[in-house]
């Protein structure tokens, strides 16, 4: 077989690169719940009350 | 309370379920969800509902309410007692419901004095102050904060 022919066929058969699959999982938050609207009332009530020391 | 507590099961870190078995069985669903503030969390609590939504102002009027809130206490005491140094927050889902809790927590404040510094939330919608409870006083609440004495 001709040389060049030879070069042509082993290109051919140069494996191609793999493909990385990357899987995102989803997650829940740790700040998903069942009861959203308490939820909110209480960050609503919180953020205009001064905490005490200790908390 | 000297209720004895209904069985619960935790289905989730910060879930707990338990059935209410009065007039008919409810599905009760208690819940420590963070807050912005660090180390505080919401207990949400509420009834898990036939289409298999969650309802927290519900009155489900099945005649064991005080051994329904003894569980809740329960599970409150199991969970800070995994987490001693986070604080919860809690409050009704009305300001009746949250008239309700602190007409109990009055009567039972002496029980509950021995494991739990409480605090009560007072004020308007712009300006809150955080007070020690005191069973002696009556006041208007928008909230309480509990945390476990260490």
């Amino acid at each position: 077989m001709p040389i060049a022919k030879k070069n042509t066929a082993r290109k051919k058969m140069k494996k191609r690169p793999s493909e990385t699959v990357v899987v995102v999982e989803s997650r829940i938050s740790a700040k998903d719940t069942l009861f959203p609207g308490k939820v909110a009332k209480a960050n609503k009530i919180l953020s205009k009350t001064k905490l005490p020391s200790g908390i | 309370m000297t209720y004895v507590p209904y069985a619960y099961k935790r289905v989730a870190p910060r879930r707990f379920v338990f059935t209410s078995v009065g007039r008919s069985e409810i599905k009760k669903v208690v819940e420590f969800v963070p807050l912005q503030a660090k180390n505080v969390v919401n207990l949400g609590f509420g009834d898990l509902l036939p289409d298999g939504s969650f309802d927290d102002e519900a009155n489900s009027n099945n005649g064991d309410m005080l051994k329904v809130l003894a569980t809740v206490v329960y599970i409150l005491k199991y969970y800070t007692s995994q987490h001693p140094k986070i604080t919860v927050f809690f409050t009704g889902s009305t300001k009746e419901r949250t008239r309700l809790y602190t007409r109990i927590i009055r009567t039972y404040y002496s029980l509950f004095a021995k494991e739990f510094v409480l605090y009560g939330i007072v004020g308007s919608d712009k300006d809150n102050e955080t007070i020690l409870f005191d069973a002696e006083v009556k006041l208007e609440y928008l909230a309480f904060l509990i945390k476990r004495i260490n």
